[in-house]
Parts: structure tokens; C-alpha cells; sequence
């Protein structure tokens, strides 16, 4: 030590002597080649000296007098700042700057290098995907790209997800992203989608359409966001772009890797509901109430002896366990990778699950110098094991909350209780409903490299779904209670998707100058075949959903298949001037068959222009930025989110009896409406702004992003005068504006010294409104007590929820008759709508109904956001990751069933809200009634702040670099997901979808409850 | 970058250069985006024949199944407003209390929705047949004057529940479509069914299949919608009914049920029949109505000899049903809630007990208008049934609680002979359930085949004595109206107008003329024959009495409230009408908004 100190002292001795301007010559190589490197910029920051390294790298100038410090920068690579006090030969080392500005990421039809990027576009990759041990790719994406909402139905094993990229563009077809699978489409708007028979009424439950992958095999996942990336997609960009690219083998060195997780999970919130002797208190109350306020003449609640907690009943400590081995590697003849997954997922809900089994393969070779082969395919099994939620008539949860405790779990279920729910024993004994899907995709393709900068490649890609669904409803659950007697149903879709692309891709630098361009066309076919039927009345001894033929009554048998095709063109040029100047340019023509002719035929346009300006010498000179560049994009895309034969007059078989015997018809099919041939594509116009800026060589960066979209022509059903004979007409009317800000942030805080530390955060904001609308429309919400719930109305946001405002409650007979609509109403009459709840009378005039509803609610958040903090120390990593969302409400539908009238059991909050006659100003909650005459009406009541913060894992991890020989390292890791909520959100968990779309989002309705879940993960590479 | 370009990336440039335009090529001419209708049955193929014919027609009827029947809307929404009907007050808790929007609308806005469902199918159909060019001359004409009948028939609903309401004819504006005067919609209806009358087959033609609509019903409906328009065209007179609070409170505050009493109301025009001139009216109705029952001219119809065959499921299809709407056996679409409504699921063939259902029935008022020996209270109420839970603790219902039943249940006569327990409650659960609806193919299924009678001979002989008495010829209508009275009762004598006096003014304190004597007995008789076949109400509309008649009852057996007012008096255009057809300005019928 004290021999390096000496040294120090003399050098800085030595170099007081050095005062005058001096000659600095010196050589600059590339760290990873060892060879010079051409052109790279060395200079006097401050200064206008300097120079250009020559062919051989080496370089020579007059520093002036006192600087001593120079700077040595190159595209690509990352600038070293050199101190040459005393020096006047140097060899500088540049390395390349692998970490930013020469990633290749994968855009549409091609890859390019990140800093030649002009649109907006996020990229996550597969560790991040993985951070919190998530099992399906859509989860692992929630809260980690900022404009990206990752939405779950419930908190069900396996349950349908809905990603929406910058807001929602439209009423009634999909705001789903196009999913691309290692370059080909993947067909998630498969028509028949998750296979349904009339069993499965009413359930809003559906497929992960992303559950068939391993998020083990993923090795990236980039999301196009605005249309300069996405209008290469043509007529299905508009609702953004994800492209996922699985694992390729690197090494030459076979890298085998066994991944293992076993995780415990149970409820995190159950809901207070009245215990046996306070429920029947409150039932004695509700007697007593009906006979004084209603002249009846109950006698006391018989309570029927028994008591259960019926949460309990339905709950357990869900088990998960989820292994993965993969087997890689590759050199410059190619590459392979082979990966088998098995994931069993037991609910928290009874006989709840979701089991995969999966195994892909990626391979390549490259065959001679100028050709290339590579295919990979993923199969996966799965098992999906649904329990009744999110469902607006019958289900699970429901039934646990409302069903009467003061009955025993095992007592046999009585008649005169199903009208309000099964008993929630017996329907997690009675209820099945299983979906069994095998999914095949396989992506391929042939490279030539016809010349040296022109690439032709043609893509075959394939893809097979076979769903099967089997439900079954036995007597003892409201779907299949007398006279229906069990209920069953068998159906099945199967998806069959074809993708033909040939690709010419040009990529050459002349000088400045740099050219990369695609063009090419493509051919997509997908053919739906479903079936299903459903058959009532089975013996007893029927075993739960083996034999349909066992039924008494008819089977019901409804089939249908189908094709759609789209034929495209595109094309699309990215130019690069010095490196500083980006310009790209994309057309695509897409014709579909969903389309009459006519309108078959679109073309979509974008454009995009983007400055780095870091590259500019007067930025250079200010010595802040690392990087710093500013994009603009325009570009059009298009939804074509319709179902096949829209445009013309379907006729469906229409039934009738003549002298008992049973006659077959047609008739148009009437939900269709009219058969409207002027329908065309949906366009979005969208205009991009984005600055990305880094500092301190990259350590912190950030991205913003501005942009507005229209969407125009929207595909949607409009309401129509039933005297036309039809409700609704599928047209193309109105608009939807998105305007939004999103920020991305990454900052390495501690990044040169042991403990390291960095963080990654977002923040998105979206504005969305419609626009274009003659007149007010509801959304098709399908829900008997709650079906004019969403508004759609010029200026307001898709989500906003109409209804109601309560206004207190009527204290005495006097109050009601001083209220216009009673007033004629006698005091026997009147005194019926004592303790019941009074509503604001929005237009005066002394009646309510329609007129006077108010818009309650907006389930869009002002906005959403995702912090993930990771440590590492040594061999220790600890991250965890925070998402949030502010200003969003939740419709909570399960209010809806608190009403304080009938058997029902009820909330304790409800319970103490109660009005009643001795302490009517405290009330919360209508009088308690027996009876079934109260109608609640769709109010602000059961509008909820569902903002929320959530911690949604905290991860710990050990990792031990070559334990053993053969071991390269061993990594354990222990996970707790769902940690904690911050909410005033009243009921289970704020993160709710129950329609599982879009459009109709922030509904909870008898949600599957999220779960705290504690995983042990292992990880070994061989 | 200093590769040099040789030939053979020539020769590979050409060739994918060719592959391609070969691609592009094979492509185009295979047509790759045309729609492939594979998949799917469009209207163009449907064809032209008798077949295609046949399937047009068809597709019309389902509509009544699928889907104006099969959300059980339907009869609901005719049946449950009137005084006579009772049930839970569940169900009856928003439409049937007088609440036609809010929660109540999803009923109401069934007749709307389901009618003009019906009429642009038959608009449908009638355009694609009128189009075929192999299909003879008489069967086409037939098919058409079916759709005319099923239009007609639509329209006929709709006016009665709505008033001025909207034509839909082919070229008419879709979301500016004005509502027509009333008279303009009889003028339709009256067109229609006299094309119809002319059109259709009769029911004795060798081509005419059972279960369609012939031209008798066309008559029967012709003379039943000139009544109906000439009763709301009526601006004088009384009708007498016998009705009011069905029970009181004794003095230990036991509720029992109170006998009804025969009160006058007045007559009254109906809101917008005022130009309409009653007298030519009715004349026009008798005079169909005397072609169809007198004549052959329309084909043979004739009432069936008994009530108990009547309800049978072998005369389902017998000639006095002029128009039923059909329904398959246990079929999950194809469906009503008849059974299940009226008569109740069952929980064993035997029918030993109800498990679900049996929900709508009369009330103890309508009960007591019958002569105890009437068929139509002996043999068409249940005077016993179970429900699943009762047959556990060995307990059943009877009714009605009046001294024959309560007597013979106290001596463990039949039908109580069976050593149950039979008990009555004096709210919805008992009440006069009818039995017109128990014969069907399966009880025990929720979707039984039991068909709805639209239409029938008897009512039809009810609207001619109705027409006969108010154009003058009293004696001749106790005549026809004795022709139904008979059939269920053979031990009662014809009436007189002396003898209907004394039924309608007992204590001959109200100064009472022959003719409303005899309107006010065929009024009731209709209220006896017809019950719960949804004609109540609309009999109470049409004479401008259905206000006092409600109020009267004020709250039913059942606990239902019957207080009306004004506004009930119009069915409210629905909501979604309003928003979209421009004609109508928003203005709904009036105290509806």
C-alpha cells in the first residue's frame, strides 16, 4: 500500500512540470475484437481539439495548454473519459456497449439495433419476466412496461387475462395486442375462443391466451406501442404489438438448467359475513320489520339449527409446484434448445387448479454460408379446473357469502333454500367445469442471403388448438337444481391457424448512409370448428360429467366452423444518416375476408423521424448525456376484430311444432341485426413524441413517451329502434381518443461497489374519451340488475359507470309523503318506504327514474405504475416489485346481493349499517326485511376508489456460483407474492375484471379472491 | 461489403423473384380473401321450392318460441296486470304492480321488442317467397297469408298495449320512424287479415297442415280486433263487475277473504279510438264472427264437448283453437314457461308434487263467480297439490277455503282421502291455480310441451254475442254466450236478462237496462273462460274500466299491490325506442318517461 502511495506522490510531482501545450498521439482498439477500431472521435471536451482515429486506430493532436483530460467516444461503444496528465502516448480500450445502444430488438418482420429505433417500443426480458416466479407470461409482464395494462379476470389458477396497450380503442372488438410467436402471428382471436355450452352460462371466465408457453422458455418480449412500430401490422396493430422470442442456445458448452418451485397460498382478504346467532337475530329483526312496516304477519325466523362458516368450507391452502429442465447450446453452425415444463397449480378454492404440461424446441443451422434453417415449436397440455366466479347469477363465492349459516356443511340441501344459492358444501361437491386444451405452434423458416445485404426469408408458420370443456352441474347446485336435475355439457373448438410470409430484407451502409428495409407479403388462414351440447336431467347415479348419454332430457347439439384470410403487402424503409439522423417510412396493404368487396382492402401508412442528438458535437461538448434522442411518429393502423360473415345475411335454423312434430326453419339471426355490407376496418391514427435521455454512461435513463390516437369508425353494434325488428346494427360509428404520457426510468444506483442496486420504474397516464356518438349508449353488459351500468357517451371515457346517487333515507312517513312521487300514497303505504333508501332527484321534477342518474364512476385510472428495486450483494439478491394504480373504481357487484331482505345472509358492515327506527342517522344499509319486495337501484353505493398500491413479491435470493464440479451454480430463491395491499377498496382484492375485457373492466362480481403465496424456487445450470 | 455480385446471386434473385409472382399469382386466382360461406347459410341459399317455402315459414312461427316465449316474458306480460290474477308478490313485485319501466321493464318491453321481432321476420320471409318463381300459385298465397296473420296478429298486440305505434314496412326509415294514428293500425290489421282471410288455406283443404294458422283464424281475428276497437271506441254506458277487496281483517285480526260485490263502471273512450264509430264496428265484427261460427265459408271450427277435453293434450289441435303457439317437448331453446308457470314443474310423472313453479293463478273473487257445480272451478282449479317439502312432513294445500272443500277435508273425503295432511295459507300459496296447463307430455321437465291458446272458438263466440248485444240483439247474444256456458256447466239454465240483473244488481239498487245486463255477463263469462289466457286485462282496457276495476281490488290474495293510475293505462314505449327512433322525439306514452 504505502508503495502505491509513494507512486502517486510521484507522478503528481512529475507532472507539475508539464504546463505547455503538448503533442497526445495514441492507438484505439475494441475490447472484444483486439483490433483498432476506424473512426472513433478522441477530443478535448471544452475545446475544438481533436481528432478521428485512422485504419489503423491510431490518432495524433495538439492538446491545449492545461487540459488534461480527453475523451475517446464511438457509436456503440461506451466513451472513456482518459486522464493523460503526464502522458503523451495512450492506447485506449473501448468496449462495446452492449448493455444499450447496440441491442438488437426485434421489430416487426425483422430486427434492428436499438439506437436505429424510432418508434416506441418496450422490451422486458426473460429474467425480468421471471422476477416473482410468475408461471405465465401475461403476469410476468404486469407492472413492468410502462403503457401496459395486465388486467386478471380473478385470482382463479389459469385465469383469463386481458393486456391492453395504451388504453382502449373500442366499444365491442378485442383491445388485445396481436401476439407474434417467434415472427408468426399467434392467433388470439381464434372466433370459437374458449369452448362453451349452454352449461357455462353466464361464466365470464376465459383462456390465457398466453397460458400455452413456458415463461422459462422466453428469452424477450418486446412490446410495439406506437404506430410507427406497429403499422407494419396493418389491419391488426392498432391494439399494440407484443413479440415474444423464445430461447435459442448460445454457448458451445451444452447449458443444462433444471428450474423447481413449490409455493403455498392461501386467502388473503375472506369478508365478514353475520355469524349463526347474529344472523338470525337479523332475521328476527327483518320479521319484525316486515310486520310493522309492510302489515304483515310473520311469524318469528325459525332458524334451521345448524351452523357453518361457509368461507371456510370453500377455502384451502393452495400447493403449486413447477419444474422446468432445459438442455442448450450453440455455435456458429447453429443452434438447439430443448425444454419440458410440468406446472400443477391446486387453487384456493376447493378442487380448483390448473395443470401444464409443455415442451419446446428451438433449432437452427446454418447450412452452407448464405443458407439458414430454424423452427421452433412449443406443445403444451393443460388442465384447467374452474370453480364458478366473476360470474353475475350463480357461483362459489357467492353461494359461501350469501347462503344462510345457520345450517350445517353436511346437511342434505334443501329445496327451499336454492332459489338463493346452492349450498356452498355441496356445490364445490357438485360443480365441475374442466377445460382440456393441447396447443401446437411451431414458427420456421428458410434464410437466404441472396447477396450480401439482401436477405430473402420465408416463414411457415403453424398452429393447432384443440379445446375441450366438460361441465357439470349436479342437483344440488343452482344450475342444475330440480326440474333441471344435473346438468351437463361437452364442448369442444378447435383452431387451426396457417402464416405464409416471404420476406426480402435489404440492409447496407454506404458511408453516412445506412439503409435497412423490408418488404414483403403474407398470407394468414385460420379455420374454427366448434360443437357443443348440453343435456339435462341425470340420475342419481350419474358420476359427475362421464357419460352425456345418461341424461334423461334431449341433448341440445349446436356446431359451427369457419374460415377467415387476410392477404398482405408491406413494406417498410429505415434510413440512418451519420449515425445521428433516423427516418422510417412503412405501408401495409391487408385484404381480408371477414370484409364485403369493396372494402376488403386497406392500406395503412406510418412514418417516423428520430434525432440522437447525444451525437451531436454541442451536446457531446456539455459533457451530461449519455444518450439523448427524440422521436416523432404518425402512423395509421387498423382493428379488424370482427367475427367472419358479418357483412352478409346469415340465416341460423329456427324450430317449430306443427301436429307435434317438430319442423326446422331459418331465419335471420337476430342478434346480428340487419346484414350491413358497407362495413369497413376500424382505423387508429396515432401520433407519437419520445425522448429518451441517459446520464452518467447510461446508469440512469429514462423515456418518455407523449402520444395521441383516434380511432375512427369503430366496428360496433349499435342500438337500433326494436321497431326495425332487431336491437342492434354492427356499423361503423363514432370515435375513441387515447391520449397519454408514460415514463420509464432505470437507474443503477449503486452500481461499482459491492452492494448493488438498481431500480426500474414506470408510470403511465391515459386519457380516453369518446367521441362522434349521436346519441348516449350503453355498453352490452348482459347482467339483468346492472345492464345500462356503462355509459358510452361523447366526452366521456369507455368505463364510466352511470347510475344513481342515494341520498339518505326516508326517517318517517312524513319525509315520504313530502316526497312528489309518494305524495298520493296512503300512511299504511307510505310507511312501507320508511328506512328505505331515498334517491337525489337530479332533474326535480319529484320522480325518479332514468333521468336522474349521474355518472358515478370511472374504472380508468389517472394512472398506473410498477417500481421494482433488485439488490445484489455478493451471492445474495433481494428485489422486490411494487404496482399501484390511482384513480380507477371498481363497480363492486357483489353489493348488489347485500340486500338486506330474503334469507340472504349479509356483510357485517351492512349488518351494522342497517336503518333503524332508534338510531336512523348512523344508517348505511335500508331496515332489515323479510321478504323479497325491496329493488335497490343501480347507485353510488356500490362504486368503490379502487386505487391501490400492492407490494406484489419480495424475492430473496442465494446464489451459488460452482458449488461442485459439474455445477456451475446452484440458485435458491424464496418468494412472497401479494404481500400486502394498500386500499380502501371494501372487498377482496382491488385487481378485479370479472368481464375479463377491456372495454368493461373494473367489475367485481364474486371474484376468485387473489392469494399470498410463498414459493421456494431452486435453480440449477449444469 | 466488397463481395462482388456473381451469378449466382443472379440466379437466385430470379428465382425467388419468381416464386414470389408465383405466389402472388396462385393466390389471386384462388381467390384467397373471398368470404367462404362453407362455414355458414346465407338467405340466398335458401332456395326456391316448396321446401324453401316451408323453412321461411317456419323460421316465422319459432320466433314465438325463440325468442318471445322462451325468456318467460311471455305470458307474463299480458297476463299479470288485471284484477282476477294473483301470485307471490316476487313476481309481481315491479310489472305486476304497475311498474312498466325501471325494474318491471325488462317484461314490458318484451311485447314491444317481441312483436316487431315477429313482424320484420314475416317481412322477411314474405320477401324471399314472394321472389320464388317454382312453387305453386295456392301454396305461396298460403305461406303469405300466414305472414300477413302473424303481422296482423303483431300489430294487434301491439296497439292494444301501446296505441299509436310505428309501421314497419319494407323502405321505412330505420331510426326515424314516426308512430301512426290508432285507427291507421286497425286499418293495417284489417287489411292484413282480410288479405290473409283470402290468402290461406281453410282448415278442411287437403293441403292445410295441422298446427297453422287457416282462415278461420283470420276471421276470428278480424272479428275480435273490430270488437276490440269498437269496445274503445265506446263512449257511454256501464259495465258491472263483480270484484273489490278480496279480504278484511276479523276481529281476532285474522285475515279472511271477503265475497265479491257487483259495482258499476263507466264506459269510457279509449284515448285514441275517438273517431272511431263503435256501432259499424261491432257490426263488422258480427258479421265475421257470424261467418265463422255459422258457416262453413272458413273451413269447419267447433268448440270441443267438454272443458276437460278441451284441456287434454288429444284436442290440442283441435279446430277450436284458431291460433296456439306450439312448443316441442323438454327442448332447451324452443321453450315457454307455461307449464311451469300456471300448473308448475312436478317433481315425479305421477304429479305427486310440485318441486317448481306454480306461480300464477286466480284470485278467490274470480273463484266465486262461478256456479259451484261450473267445470271450469270443479275440474279447472286445483283444489289439492304438494310441494316437495311437504311431502316430507306428509302435508298438502287445498282450496279453496269455503264450506264444500273445507268440509270435505275435514271428513278425509276425495280428494283429500289419502291420509295427507291438507292445510290452506291465506296468501299466495293458495290460490285458484288453474289446471288448463297440467296435460302435457312430461311434468316433471321445466320445458313442458304445453301450447299457449292465442286464440280460440269460445273467445271468439263471446265477441259475437258481445257484438250482437251491442248492436242490438240481446236475446240472440245470451244465446251464443250460453253455447259456452253450457259446455262447463249443464246444470245451469240459460239466462235471462231478468236473471243476469239479479247477479249484477242483487238488491236492485242500481237502475240497470238489458243490454248492460247481458255486456256485463259476457264480460264475466269471458273473465271465466278466458282466465289465464292472458285476456283480462285487455278486456278491462278496451272498455275503458281498467282503472276502476284495479283500484277496486286495491291489494290482492297474493299481497300484490293493484293500485293504477293513469299512466298503466298505456304500456311505456322502451327506453331504447326513445334513445334511437327520431320520430318519436322522446315523448313517451303519457306519465312515462
Amino acid at each position: 500500500m504505502r508503495k502505491w502511495i509513494s507512486l502517486c506522490l510521484l507522478l503528481l510531482v512529475g507532472s507539475m512540470g508539464v504546463q505547455a501545450q503538448t503533442q497526445i498521439s495514441g492507438n484505439v482498439i475494441d475490447g472484444a475484437l483486439n483490433e483498432p477500431l476506424i473512426g472513433a472521435t478522441v477530443s478535448v471536451p471544452g475545446t475544438s481539439a481533436g481528432a478521428i482515429t485512422d485504419l489503423d486506430g491510431n490518432f495524433s493532436f495538439e492538446v491545449p495548454e492545461g487540459k488534461i483530460i480527453i475523451q475517446v467516444s464511438m457509436i456503440g461503444y461506451k466513451t472513456q473519459v482518459v486522464n493523460i496528465k503526464g502522458k503523451s502516448q495512450i492506447q485506449v480500450t473501448l468496449m462495446e456497449d452492449t448493455e444499450l445502444m447496440d441491442e438488437v430488438v426485434v421489430v416487426g418482420y425483422g430486427t434492428m439495433k436499438k439506437r436505429d429505433l424510432s418508434g416506441s417500443m418496450s422490451q422486458i426480458k426473460g429474467d425480468d419476466l421471471m422476477a416473482g416466479g410468475t408461471t405465465d407470461v401475461a403476469k410476468g409482464m404486469e407492472g413492468k412496461i410502462a403503457g401496459v395494462n395486465v388486467s386478471q379476470t380473478d385470482g382463479s389458477p389459469g385465469a383469463g387475462i386481458s393486456i391492453t396497450v395504451r388504453g382502449s380503442n373500442s366499444f365491442t372488438t378485442s383491445s388485445e395486442p396481436l401476439y407474434i410467436v417467434d415472427g408468426i402471428p399467434y392467433n388470439n382471436d381464434n372466433p370459437g375462443g374458449m369452448p362453451s355450452s349452454d352449461a357455462n352460462e353466464n361464466t365470464n371466465q376465459k383462456q390465457n391466451p398466453l397460458s400455452f408457453i413456458n415463461p422459462n422458455d422466453i428469452e424477450k418480449i418486446e412490446v410495439l406501442k406506437d404506430a410507427s412500430a406497429t403499422a407494419i401490422y396493418g389491419s391488426r396493430g392498432a391494439n399494440g404489438v407484443v413479440i415474444i422470442t423464445t430461447r435459442k442456445g448460445q454457448s458451445e458448452k451444452p447449458r443444462i438448467e433444471f428450474n423447481a418451485n413449490f409455493s403455498l397460498s392461501s386467502v388473503i382478504k375472506k369478508i365478514d359475513v353475520l355469524d349463526t346467532q347474529t344472523y338470525i337475530n337479523y332475521q328476527n329483526e327483518g320479521k319484525d320489520n316486515y310486520n310493522y312496516y309492510m302489515g304483515g304477519s310473520e311469524s318469528p325466523y325459525q332458524t334451521r339449527g345448524g351452523s357453518a362458516n361457509w368461507q371456510d368450507e370453500i377455502y384451502r391452502t393452495g400447493w403449486q409446484q413447477d419444474y422446468s429442465l432445459s438442455v442448450s447450446g450453440g455455435n456458429d453452425k447453429g443452434w438447439y434448445s430443448f425444454s419440458g415444463n410440468y406446472l400443477d397449480q391446486k387453487g384456493v378454492i376447493k378442487e380448483s387448479g390448473y395443470t401444464r404440461y409443455g415442451v419446446s424446441i428451438n433449432i437452427g443451422r446454418h447450412i452452407t454460408d448464405w443458407l439458414e434453417i430454424g423452427s421452433s415449436s412449443h406443445v403444451s397440455q393443460t388442465v384447467t379446473n374452474f370453480q364458478r366466479t366473476s360470474s353475475s347469477d350463480y357461483g362459489i363465492i357467492r353461494s359461501a357469502l350469501i347462503f344462510p349459516p345457520d345450517i350445517n356443511p353436511d346437511a342434505a340441501p334443501e329445496s327451499d333454500t336454492d332459489w338463493l344459492a346452492a349450498n356452498p358444501a355441496a356445490y364445490i361437491r357438485g360443480a365441475r367445469d374442466r377445460l382440456e386444451s393441447i396447443n401446437w405452434f411451431s414458427s420456421n423458416y428458410v434464410e437466404i442471403k441472396l447477396l450480401p445485404f439482401l436477405k430473402f426469408r420465408q416463414n411457415v408458420g403453424l398452429g393447432y388448438n384443440d379445446s375441450h370443456r366438460s361441465t357439470y352441474y349436479d342437483k344440488y347446485t343452482q344450475e342444475g337444481k330440480a326440474p333441471t336435475n344435473g346438468k351437463m355439457g361437452k364442448a369442444s373448438n378447435i383452431w387451426k391457424s396457417y402464416t405464409f410470409e416471404s420476406l426480402l430484407t435489404f440492409d447496407k451502409k454506404f458511408g453516412v448512409h445506412y439503409i435497412n428495409a423490408v418488404a414483403g407479403l403474407t398470407f394468414e388462414k385460420g379455420i374454427w370448428d366448434n360443437s357443443s351440447t348440453t343435456a339435462t336431467n341425470f340420475p342419481d347415479y350419474a358420476t359427475v360429467d362421464s357419460d352425456i348419454a345418461l341424461a334423461l332430457d334431449k341433448a341440445h347439439v349446436t356446431s359451427d366452423k369457419g374460415k377467415q384470410t387476410l392477404e398482405s403487402f408491406l413494406a417498410r424503409v429505415n434510413y440512418t444518416l451519420m449515425d445521428k439522423y433516423i427516418f422510417t417510412a412503412s405501408i401495409r396493404s391487408d385484404g381480408s375476408s371477414k370484409f364485403a368487396k369493396g372494402n376488403k382492402w386497406a392500406t395503412f401508412l406510418s412514418g417516423a423521424v428520430a434525432w440522437r442528438i447525444s451525437e451531436e458535437k454541442f451536446i457531446k461538448d456539455l459533457n451530461v448525456f449519455s444518450n439523448l434522442k427524440l422521436r416523432l411518429s404518425y402512423g395509421e393502423t387498423g382493428n379488424q376484430g370482427i367475427g367472419s360473415y358479418r357483412t352478409l345475411a346469415v340465416v341460423e335454423p329456427s324450430s317449430y311444432v306443427y301436429g307435434g312434430v317438430i319442423n326446422q326453419g331459418v331465419a335471420m339471426i337476430d342478434w346480428r341485426g340487419r346484414a350491413n355490407p358497407n362495413l369497413k376496418w376500424e382505423t387508429t391514427g396515432q401520433f407519437n413524441a419520445g425522448l429518451d435521455f441517459a446520464f452518467l454512461n447510461n446508469r440512469l435513463q429514462f423515456t418518455i413517451d407523449y402520444y395521441y390516437k383516434k380511432t375512427r369508425d369503430l366496428l360496433q353494434n349499435v342500438s337500433m329502434p326494436y321497431s326495425t325488428g332487431y336491437g342492434q346494427y354492427l356499423t361503423n360509428y363514432g370515435h375513441v381518443t387515447n391520449e397519454g404520457l408514460e415514463f420509464t426510468a432505470s437507474w443503477d444506483v449503486l452500481k461499482n461497489s459491492p452492494l448493488k442496486w438498481n431500480i426500474q420504474a414506470n408510470l403511465s397516464m391515459n386519457k380516453n374519451r369518446i367521441g362522434g356518438l349521436d346519441g348516449d349508449q350503453y355498453a352490452t353488459v348482459n347482467w339483468g340488475k346492472a345492464d345500462q351500468m356503462f355509459l358510452q357517451r361523447n366526452g366521456c371515457p369507455i368505463g364510466t359507470i352511470y347510475g344513481y346517487v342515494e341520498d339518505g333515507f326516508f326517517n318517517s312517513v312524513a319525509e315520504v309523503l313530502a316526497f312528489k312521487e309518494y305524495s298520493g300514497l296512503s300512511e299504511s303505504e307510505a310507511l312501507k318506504m320508511v328506512g328505505e333508501v331515498k334517491y337525489r332527484d337530479r332533474n326535480g321534477d319529484g320522480y325518479i327514474d332514468n333521468n336522474d342518474r349521474y355518472i358515478i364512476g370511472d374504472t380508468n385510472p389517472d394512472f398506473i405504475y410498477g417500481i421494482t428495486n433488485s439488490f445484489t450483494w455478493k451471492q445474495w439478491g433481494l428485489s422486490f416489485m411494487m404496482t399501484g394504480s390511482q384513480g380507477n373504481d371498481i363497480f363492486n357487484g357483489n353489493l348488489l346481493d347485500m340486500e338486506l331482505q330474503n334469507i340472504g345472509n349479509v356483510t357485517v358492515d351492512a349488518y351494522n349499517g342497517r336503518w333503524t327506527a332508534a338510531n336512523p342517522t348512523a344508517a348505511t344499509w335500508p331496515k332489515a326485511l323479510s321478504g323479497d319486495t325491496r329493488n335497490m337501484l343501480l347507485s353510488n353505493r356500490y362504486v368503490e376508489n379502487g386505487s391501490y398500491l400492492k407490494m406484489k413479491y419480495i424475492t430473496l435470493s442465494y446464489n451459488w456460483i460452482k458449488p461442485i464440479k459439474f455445477i456451475e451454480q446452484i440458485k435458491f430463491n424464496f418468494t412472497v407474492s401479494n404481500v400486502f395491499t394498500i386500499t380502501n377498496y371494501s372487498w377482496m382484492d382491488p385487481e378485479v375484471n370479472a368481464f375479463g375485457d377491456a372495454s368493461r373492466k373494473g367489475v367485481d362480481m364474486y371474484s376468485y379472491p387473489s392469494s399470498r403465496t410463498f414459493m421456494l424456487g431452486l435453480n440449477v445450470v449444469f | 461489403m466488397t463481395t462482388k455480385i456473381n451469378k449466382k446471386h443472379l440466379i437466385g434473385l430470379s428465382f425467388i423473384i419468381c416464386y414470389m409472382s408465383f405466389t402472388i399469382a396462385l393466390t389471386s386466382c384462388n381467390s384467397f380473401i373471398e368470404e367462404d360461406t362453407a362455414g355458414v347459410s346465407t338467405a340466398d341459399q335458401v332456395g326456391d321450392s316448396k321446401e324453401a317455402c316451408d323453412l321461411w315459414v317456419t323460421g316465422v312461427y319459432s320466433k314465438w318460441l325463440y325468442d318471445i316465449f322462451c325468456w318467460g316474458y311471455f305470458p307474463r306480460v299480458l297476463e299479470i296486470d288485471a284484477d282476477y290474477i294473483t301470485g307471490p308478490n316476487w313476481l309481481y313485485a315491479a310489472f305486476g304492480s304497475g311498474m312498466f319501466q325501471g325494474n318491471g321493464a325488462d317484461i314490458a318491453d318484451a311485447l314491444w321488442k317481441g312483436g316487431y321481432g315477429l313482424i320484420e321476420r314475416a317481412n322477411t320471409a314474405m320477401s324471399y317467397i314472394e321472389k320464388m318463381e317454382n312453387v305453386e300459385e295456392s301454396y305461396k298465397n298460403n305461406a303469405l297469408g300466414e305472414m300477413k296473420f302473424q303481422k296482423a296478429f303483431a300489430y294487434f298486440l301491439l296497439v292494444r298495449a301501446y296505441g299509436e305505434i310505428p309501421l314497419l314496412d319494407e323502405g321505412v326509415d330505420m331510426t326515424n320512424n314516426p308512430r301512426v294514428s290508432v285507427d291507421r293500425v286497425y286499418q293495417e290489421i284489417f287489411m292484413l287479415l282480410e288479405s290473409a282471410v283470402e290468402l290461406m288455406y281453410k282448415n278442411t283443404d287437403s293441403s292445410y297442415v295441422s298446427g297453422h294458422v287457416c282462415k278461420g283464424t283470420a276471421a276470428g281475428l278480424l272479428a275480435k280486433a273490430y270488437a276490440t276497437a269498437a269496445s274503445s271506441a265506446m263512449s257511454s254506458g256501464n259495465l258491472y263487475i263483480r270484484t273489490g277487496q278480496p279480504y278484511y281483517y276479523d276481529e281476532h285480526n285474522e285475515k279472511q277473504y271477503a265475497a265479491p260485490e257487483s259495482m258499476p263502471f263507466n264506459i269510457q273512450t279509449v284515448s285514441g279510438y275517438e273517431t272511431m264509430d263503435a256501432t259499424a264496428l261491432y257490426e263488422k265484427a258480427a258479421s265475421w264472427a257470424q261467418r265463422l261460427i255459422e258457416t262453413t265459408e272458413f273451413g269447419n271450427h267447433v268448440l270441443v264437448g267438454s272443458f276437460e277435453d278441451l284441456w287434454s293434450m288429444k284436442n290440442r289441435y283441435a279446430s277450436e283453437f284458431l291460433f296456439s303457439v306450439y312448443v316441442p317437448n323438454a327442448d332447451t331453446k324452443y321453450k315457454t314457461s307455461i307449464h311451469n308457470l300456471y300448473a308448475g314443474t312436478f317433481g315425479n310423472a305421477s304429479m305427486e308434487y310440485i318441486i317448481d313453479g306454480g306461480w300464477v293463478g286466480n284470485t278467490y273473487n274470480w273463484y266465486q263467480l262461478f256456479d259451484s257445480k261450473d267445470d271450469r272451478i270443479v275440474k279447472g282449479v286445483k283444489h289439492r297439490w304438494r310441494t316437495e317439502n311437504q311431502v316430507k312432513e306428509n302435508l298438502g294445500f287445498y282450496y279453496p277455503e269455503n264450506e264444500e272443500y273445507t268440509t270435505k277435508r275435514n271428513n278425509g273425503e276425495p280428494p283429500y282421502d289419502d291420509g295427507v295432511n291438507y292445510y290452506l295459507s291465506k296468501d299466495y300459496q293458495c290460490i285458484a291455480f288453474t289446471t288448463k296447463y297440467m296435460d302435457v307430455t312430461d311434468p316433471t321437465t321445466a320445458n313442458a310441451d304445453c301450447p299457449w291458446p292465442f286464440l280460440r272458438l269460445a273467445d271468439i263466440y263471446l265477441i259475437y254475442a258481445e257484438a250482437l248485444n251491442e248492436t242490438g240483439h240481446y236475446s240472440k247474444a245470451i244465446d251464443v254466450l250460453y253455447e259456452v256456458l253450457k259446455r262447463s256447466c249443464t246444470s245451469v239454465s240459460k239466462p235471462t236478462t231478468t236473471s243476469l240483473k239479479k247477479v249484477f244488481n242483487k238488491n236492485g239498487s242500481y237502475s240497470m237496462d238489458d243490454q248492460t245486463a247481458v255486456r256485463s255477463a259476457i264480460v264475466e263469462e269471458r273473465a271465466k273462460e278466458l282466465a289465464c289466457e292472458a285476456d283480462r286485462r285487455w278486456d278491462l282496457i278496451r272498455y275503458g274500466v281498467y282503472l276502476g276495476a284495479m283500484n277496486a281490488v286495491s291489494t290482492d290474495d297474493g299481497g300484490v299491490s293493484k293500485v293504477r293510475s293513469t299512466r298503466n293505462l298505456l304500456f311505456p314505449i322502451p327506453a331504447q325506442e326513445l334513445n334511437t327512433n327520431q320520430a318519436l322525439n322522446g315523448q313517451n306514452n303519457p306519465g312515462w318517461r
